[in-house]
């Protein structure tokens, strides 16, 4: 059933027994049905109604380019079955690590070079200025492991984890290659 | 002279140079085109049997060539069982004391382990590190830092990134790594 429309008649056009005029207020009962029917589910929000801060502030990140190419990667390698040529990803693991890539892809340095560990979670490597991070996704915890010189600096986050914080005290020493206060910290 | 062979109940010297056997791994099921990646592929330093980090004795205080010689058909074979048959591209080689004493991280302690067999079976030179308990965050971590060990502070034989290892000759390649032997 869809609407045309309506003042003192109203035209719906009934799918399968074609078009038909209700005039008010004989029709009023079918009015209303056909108005709750398609009466929208957002709440509607005045001009004088200030919107909500949260989405007045909402960041909307611009993705990297290879964000969507890394995404379509992931989804076409999910294993729906299981395989075992060492091709393929958990559907979990893949599901986590498309979130993670969308909320993290712009602190990443680059697009990842992606494969599947052994047990099916993503092994994503990047290169960085001064150094290396392989990120490890599965369902339970997302692992960091940057290599800047001789030194490592591990971080495990879990799904509470504000994974932003985390990635981003771990870049910082990949960009500038200063890593004496995490050098410290480990 | 005759070739080293470790007596059974013989510890691993602190020295000896150890290798981890590199395989060729497969990409994503869902990579249109393989991304450049020169390091080691992470999948050869995760262990799925359990906690015995798989190794072989190169020889006793340097690669042997004989040792080498010795193991090289028995890694081949290896390859060729995995359920999907790769291709073996070499040792990533590091020192015992770097386990037993790393800079950071757990401490590994190595033990002998020669497996008895018959034929290509038979490896007088495994050992293996012992990796600590945890579940699969701590695997990785483990992964991931013998990795890094032998990626920065080791010397490879015929360790180079699985592209080029596709592509060249295996004799060829082999002999033409050997100048990049390991590095003290």
């Amino acid at each position: 059933m869809t609407g045309g429309s309506a003042s003192s008649t109203i035209f719906i056009d009934q799918f399968g027994s074609g078009a038909r005029h209700y005039s008010w207020p004989s029709n009023t009962a079918i009015i209303e049905r056909y108005r709750r029917f398609t009466r929208s589910t957002k709440p509607q929000i005045l001009s004088e109604t200030p919107p909500p801060e949260s989405r007045v502030y909402r960041s909307d990140r611009i993705l990297p380019r290879w964000a969507e190419q890394t995404a379509q990667t992931i989804r076409s390698s999910i294993a729906y079955e299981s395989r075992k040529d060492g091709r393929w990803l958990r559907p979990e693991a893949a599901i986590a690590a498309n979130d993670f890539f969308r909320e993290v892809a712009d602190l990443l340095p680059g697009a990842p070079h992606l494969y599947p560990s052994s047990q099916g979670d993503v092994v994503a490597e990047f290169k960085a200025p001064y150094g290396t991070l392989t990120s490890i996704v599965s369902s339970s915890f997302v692992l960091l492991f940057a290599v800047v010189g001789d030194t490592e600096i591990e971080r495990k986050i879990l799904p509470t984890g504000d994974v932003r914080r985390e990635l981003g005290s771990v870049m910082k020493p990949l960009l500038s290659g200063q890593y004496g206060d995490l050098a410290a910290e480990k | 002279m005759a070739t080293w062979q470790p007596k059974s109940d013989e510890a691993v010297g602190k020295n000896e140079p150890l290798g981890r056997r590199l395989f060729d791994e497969p990409m994503l099921a869902g990579a249109n085109e393989a991304t450049s990646y020169d390091g080691l592929d992470l999948r050869n330093f995760e262990e799925t049997r359990g906690r015995e980090f798989s190794l072989d004795r190169l020889g006793r205080s340097g690669v042997d060539n004989r040792v080498v010689s010795y193991l090289l058909p028995r890694a081949h074979a290896a390859a060729a069982k995995f359920a999907v048959a790769k291709t073996f591209n070499g040792w990533a080689v590091l020192r015992t004391h770097k386990l037993i004493n790393p800079p950071k991280g757990a401490r590994l302690p190595v033990v002998a382990s020669p497996i008895a067999g018959d034929g290509l079976a038979e490896n007088l030179y495994h050992a293996h590190a012992i990796l600590p308990e945890g579940g699969d965050a701590a695997s990785y971590s483990s992964a991931l830092h013998l990795r890094s060990y032998l990626q920065n502070t080791a010397g490879c034989i015929r360790c180079a990134t699985t592209p080029h290892a596709r592509s060249r000759d295996r004799a060829g390649y082999w002999q033409s790594s050997n100048a990049s032997r390991e590095r003290p």
